[in-house]
């Protein structure tokens, strides 16, 4: 199983690439989902089958929950707020695809460096899970900042939130879950709370441009053009 | 034996097409052109007179030839039935640069047709194989370390099965980006349409539009030989050693087979991309194929 597990680990590595040069909102969700299964199943690849047998309930829980809840509900809470907010179906990049995915490279070089300057191998499950969490948390993170639309933001969060649970798959089989379970509900509230939030800032606003939304503070210093998408109150 | 294989080889490569072909009619529901339509084109075309351009030179009357004969080569030195022979002693990028000495030939000729249509199949032509080169060059670095010989039968010896268990990711990423440059050389969608054979939107066989038939012939069968080689060469990154000899071809054209029946799936349920993403995704290729590079060093 061992090598099933590393198969989806360059996979995962190539889905982090992926959501860097996708330029629809879309593929971007499908890339997370892709994540999602992946992080859900990686427990039950990770499994010692030939020294422990089948795994416990407990495993199989985790697995299935992490699956369905980043496979499949996020993804489609995702998709439900972007036809929701009636958003332009493109990613804004402030950064373009081309740099974006030259710098999750360099990340995973950074990665791969450190992975390898931790030292940990003894206790782990898989040693490239670390480094391919590292680059998923620093992929989570450019999304976050590189990225216009509101609702590329919650993706990014949820990439980085993928990478922070490889973390815990990779390092602690069997006592991560208390923590894991805690990550999950906070990024799942998450979700919830951005989406409604685009939703309603898209439906006062016009737009979930997030450089729009600084202009907020200062009434008079608007653009001229910006104007029909304030409110007074 | 070796040299049954390869005018095995030479024999089967518009087979294949056909195998394409057939896989995507199949998923469209029609009757499809039937696997050996490709021979027949190919006979019909080499039953025609032959007619050049009135402005070209010497260039455009051997080119096609002269590109067909370099891919031919190619054909012979590769380890069909798992070195032995030639293969051992030419080093694997001469592999590469006969390719590109029949792509080099095909630009040359279309251009001294002075057709303003073939010069922009060119220039895109020179464009993606840019691309491509990269990422291929990448590959074959990682494949020399990973084989530690730089031989063509020695590279292309098969995949060690303890490699398979300690290089899985790099391995995985290399063949991906492989993948890639495969479609991308074969002209396939996403980055190609074959079915806009011949027309301005296609980007390899848009030089091809002065040419006609002997020569056209001559350049079909190369790019069938194309397809089979560069198939060939991706199945023997990931299969297996199975020793030499027959097993070996026959394991060889098989995995050939499949891949064309992939490319067949693949075209079915993908569209083309736009013109501009494919130099881009080209790029993303060569990305996963340094990644590998950079896991295999680092692990």
């Amino acid at each position: 199983m061992h090598t099933f597990s590393e198969i989806v680990l360059a996979l995962f590595l190539i889905a982090d690439l992926a959501l860097a040069g996708a330029s629809r909102l879309k593929s971007a969700i499908r890339f997370v989902a892709l994540q999602g299964w992946i992080v859900g199943v990686l427990p039950i690849f990770l499994w010692d089958w030939q020294a422990n047998g089948c795994p416990g309930i407990r495993i199989w829980g985790i697995s299935l929950m992490n699956a369905v809840v980043k496979g499949v509900a996020m993804p489609l809470l995702l998709s439900y707020a972007v036809r929701k907010a009636r958003t332009r179906r493109e990613v804004e990049p402030i950064v373009s695809f081309q740099m974006s995915r030259f710098i999750v490279f360099l990340m995973a070089v950074g990665g791969f460096a450190t992975g390898r300057l931790l030292h940990i191998h003894e206790t782990i499950a898989s040693e490239f899970a670390i480094p391919v969490s590292f680059t998923t948390m620093g992929t989570g993170l450019l999304l976050i900042s590189a990225r216009k639309k509101a609702i590329t933001q919650v993706i990014g969060f949820l990439v980085l939130e993928n990478g922070i649970s490889l973390f815990g798959a990779g390092i602690l089989l069997e006592y991560g879950i208390v923590v894991e379970l805690g990550i999950l509900l906070d990024v799942f509230a998450l979700v919830f709370i951005l989406g409604i939030a685009a939703f309603q800032i898209n439906r006062t606003f016009s737009s979930t441009d997030t450089d729009r939304l600084n202009h907020l503070g200062d009434t008079h210093l608007m653009h001229p053009h910006h104007k029909h998408d304030h409110v007074h109150d | 034996m070796n040299i049954l294989s390869i005018i095995l080889a030479a024999v089967l490569s518009p087979f294949f097409i056909g195998v394409v072909n057939q896989t995507k009619a199949f998923f469209a529901g029609r009757k499809g052109p039937g696997f050996f339509r490709l021979y027949f084109t190919i006979g019909k075309l080499l039953r025609k007179s032959r007619m050049l351009p009135e402005n070209s030179t010497w260039i455009f009357d051997i080119a096609q030839s002269a590109s067909l004969a370099s891919v031919a080569v190619a054909v012979i030195i590769f380890p069909w039935t798992g070195g032995g022979g030639v293969s051992s002693f030419v080093p694997v990028a001469f592999f590469f640069y006969l390719l590109a000495a029949g792509r080099f030939l095909t630009v040359l000729g279309a251009l001294d047709a002075g057709n303003a249509f073939e010069g922009m199949g060119s220039s895109r032509e020179v464009q993606f194989s840019a691309f491509a080169e990269i990422v291929v060059f990448i590959v074959l670095g990682f494949l020399v370390f990973l084989s530690a010989d730089t031989s063509l039968s020695g590279v292309l010896s098969g995949i060690r099965v303890e490699d398979w268990k300690d290089n899985v990711i790099p391995l995985v990423l290399v063949f991906l980006a492989f993948v890639a440059v495969f479609l991308s050389e074969n002209c396939r969608v996403p980055f190609d349409d074959p079915e806009t054979h011949l027309e301005l939107t296609m980007i390899h066989e848009a030089m091809l539009l002065d040419v006609g038939g002997p020569d056209l012939a001559f350049a079909l069968y190369g790019a069938a030989l194309k397809f089979e080689l560069l198939a060939a060469f991706l199945v023997m990154m990931v299969m297996p050693c199975f020793g030499s000899g027959w097993v070996h071809a026959a394991a060889l054209f098989a995995g050939v087979g499949l891949i064309s029946v992939a490319v067949g799936v693949i075209e079915s349920v993908m569209a083309r991309m736009r013109f501009l993403k494919s130099p881009q995704s080209l790029m993303g290729a060569a990305l996963i194929a340094a990644l590998a590079v950079l896991v295999f060093i680092c692990f």
